[in-house]
């Protein structure tokens, strides 16, 4: 499994690396030209790893959407890649159609209270939804019911209207406004912890990529930078900075492979929640060490490295926020023995979500 | 770096149980001194008990008493005992690193001799290493050993060396010629060796493990050698190695840390939120460690890695400290009735050694930044 893992991972560094180098991503934020990149990622299949073959998607485990998440996340790819995908199993759990294969899932926004007139129309607000406008399909699960269940719903975003924005890795992040506009119901409705959980495990996979990505380059720089007739990473105060960012990095990776494990064997909830977590901490910890290794450069557009860090400062308090994280899995572990089982791992495979 | 997942089998997690079982009863709450990690009390009889279990030396050959079991084995016992803050003081050294040490290298004679009594919790070693110009820079030791006869005469001083008051053999670096690296040696030394004379240094708490060794003219016989003459400085570093990656690294404030957690039901939300992040970074350290030692059951050598992790877990037990302490909300006395409050604040004192012991962190960062250029 793990080698299936690798073998995908290795495609997906291959494809991104070449279809998204440094300058496209920075064209992408400046021309605002995305469109065809969405449909060349779509057309390989790169989105629909880890969602069954059984429900219109490519097959595959967790643990190898994973991989491509993080790949995406190490090569700063211009596009919704976590949200898209999400939107694709999500829609694929609810017995919708993946035909159009373009669906932006809800990631940072509450789940949809909006309003439906009718089984097929919609009226409200929904978001930010990132790359909302240039999405064919929002899908979002409906989080009210008492049951824990939530229906899903996917909305026809050419009959709606959209309010653009940004996000602070300057790409678009949109409320999608409408009026009367095309919904669809799914079929199954799907639990909302599970959900939660797989949106957690989604971004802390594609926050450990960019980790490893901006480890990478400050090595590198380190390396080459010469200063006072040195290289830079020959100073020991630099050398922490870059371990600092190296252990990010294991940390991360490890928490998202190790959700990613959970899920595929059926359960997941607390560790995906625990790997959000760790990630959104190595977040904050990574973008702060790079850019002290860089010094000025690493703070100019120019120089790549805020791709990585914008990105990651986004990433960093996405979905439910760092805190409020932390104070679920606080509450959950707080009661007696709560914390060994958790830490030494004494649950075995529950279906939790 | 990437350390592939793994999760304990049906088999591992029996052994979880068994041993937790087995301890909730050995080690009812309130009968023993609780300990922090690695530094707890020294215990002979509960040692021996461990041993009839079983559970040390479990790595060591059958053939010489030892139970031919896994790291990851291993591994899962450590966990129990440390959560508990057991008195591991007596075989800690001897289990973790003396008795595989001599499993690697020794004689026949010497596995003989020394693993069996490793195994059944008999023996205890401390490491004889740092010396007062030696210590991050270890290969300064000036303790020299000089062939005498059919043995060695040794003249020198080692300081921090924890529990050499109650252990029965030193294992101890010794300089044996003048090449930096290749003049060092290792050998086993019997603490009631004439000559040999430690002293207690007392300690910040008020303890007195760490201890002094004075070597005058000790004679140690060649058979006592651990290896090659000169090949100390190698077979050290691979001793160290593997194990700085272990669960020990990270569980020293285990006891209290659980201790806070159980009680939190109803806490605040402040509460929630530390104990949080804290459970999110022991579960995070201990994927890795457990990572580590499956991959050093699969025959490979995760050093960097190992290295890596225990920079992090000293690192988390020193923000487990602040964090403890914060909602402890006042001064922790070291006589109080309540062996928690007592524990924390043996913790408070000594915290800062954690960050230190088994290679001070700045020393670990350099080599780690250097393992991370060679790997590109």
């Amino acid at each position: 499994m793990v080698e299936q893992s690798d073998g995908i991972s290795t495609w997906a560094d291959r494809f991104f690396a070449d279809r998204f180098p440094a300058e496209s991503v920075r064209d992408a934020e400046r021309a605002g030209s995305w469109g065809q990149a969405w449909a060349d990622v779509d057309a390989i299949g790169l989105l629909q790893v880890g969602i069954p073959e059984s429900r219109g998607g490519g097959g595959g485990s967790f643990a190898d959407a994973a991989a491509v998440l993080a790949s995406a996340g190490r090569h700063c790819v211009p596009l919704p890649v976590v949200d898209a995908w999400l939107g694709n199993w999500l829609a694929a759990e609810a017995g919708l159609e993946v035909t159009e294969r373009y669906a932006a899932g809800l990631v940072s926004a509450p789940p949809a209270s909006a309003a439906l007139g009718g089984d097929d129309c919609w009226s409200g607000e929904l978001g930010p939804v990132a790359w909302g406008r240039a999405a064919a399909f929002v899908v979002a699960p409906r989080c009210d019911r008492a049951d824990g269940n939530a229906d899903v719903i996917r909305i026809e975003v050419a009959t709606a209207e959209h309010r653009p924005g940004t996000d602070l890795a300057g790409m678009p992040s949109d409320v999608i406004v409408g009026e009367s506009a095309t919904l669809e119901s799914g079929r199954t409705p799907v639990k909302c912890a599970r959900v939660e959980a797989v949106a957690q495990w989604a971004i802390a996979s594609v926050i450990a990529g960019a980790i490893e990505a901006a480890s990478a380059l400050s090595l590198q720089y380190a390396q080459q930078r010469e200063q006072f007739g040195r290289a830079i990473g020959s100073y020991q105060a630099v050398q922490q900075h870059l371990v600092v960012l190296e252990q990010a990095a294991t940390l991360a990776t490890s928490a998202s492979s190790r959700a990613a494990m959970a899920l595929d064997e059926g359960g997941g909830g607390i560790e995906s929640l625990a790997a959000h977590v760790v990630a959104s901490q190595a977040a904050g910890t990574a973008v702060r060490a790079a850019h002290q290794v860089h010094g000025a450069i690493g703070m100019t557009k120019e120089y790549p490295l805020q791709l990585i860090t914008r990105r990651l400062m986004g990433w960093q308090q996405e979905l439910i926020g760092e805190r409020e994280a932390s104070r679920r899995l606080g509450a959950t572990v707080g009661t007696k023995d709560g914390l060994m089982e958790l830490v030494t791992t004494r649950r075995g495979v529950e279906n939790d979500v | 770096m990437r350390m592939a997942p793994t999760r304990l089998t049906a088999a591992e997690r029996t052994l979880q149980r068994e041993v937790g079982e087995y301890l909730d009863v050995r080690l009812e709450p309130g009968t023993y001194p609780l300990g922090l990690g690695i530094a707890a009390d020294s215990d002979p009889e509960f040692s021996r008990d461990l041993g009839e279990q079983g559970w040390l030396g479990m790595s060591l050959p059958v053939e010489y008493g030892g139970h031919g079991r896994s790291p990851v084995e291993r591994l899962i016992v450590v966990e129990e005992l440390l959560a508990r803050g057991a008195p591991v003081g007596y075989h800690w050294v001897a289990d973790r690193q003396s008795g595989p040490a001599i499993a690697s290298v020794g004689t026949e004679e010497q596995k003989r001799r020394f693993l069996p009594g490793i195994a059944r919790g008999e023996l205890s070693f401390a490491i004889g290493m740092s010396e007062p110009q030696a210590g991050s820079d270890l290969a300064a030791v000036r303790t020299r050993a000089v062939p005498h006869e059919d043995g060695w005469l040794v003249n020198g001083l080692k300081i921090w060396t924890s529990g050499a008051a109650t252990a029965t053999h030193i294992l101890a670096l010794l300089r044996t010629s003048d090449d930096r690296h290749g003049g060092l040696t290792q050998f086993i030394i019997a603490r009631d060796t004439p000559g040999v004379t430690v002293s207690p240094i007392p300690f910040i708490d008020g303890t007195s493990h760490f201890c002094e060794v004075h070597f005058d003219d000790a004679f140690v016989s060649d058979t006592r050698r651990l290896g090659k003459v000169g090949s100390g400085w190698s077979q050290n570093t691979s001793e160290l190695a593997l194990e700085r990656g272990g669960v020990d690294r990270w569980m020293s404030v285990m006891p209290l840390l659980r201790h806070w957690a159980d009680h939190a039901t109803g806490a605040t939300e402040s509460v929630h939120v530390d104990l949080g992040v804290l459970a999110a970074r022991a579960w995070a350290l201990r994927g890795l460690s457990l990572s580590i030692a499956r991959l050093v059951e699969q025959g490979q050598s995760p050093t960097l890695e190992a290295a890596l992790v225990k920079d992090m877990a000293t690192e988390f037990e020193r923000q487990c400290m602040d964090v403890l302490v914060k909602y402890f909300g006042r001064t922790p006395a070291l006589d109080s009735d309540d062996p928690h409050e007592a524990l924390l604040a043996r913790a408070v004192l000594t915290a800062p050694s954690w960050t230190i012991r088994g290679g001070t962190n700045e020393i670990l960062r350099t080599i780690i930044s250097k393992g991370l250029v060679k790997r590109g």
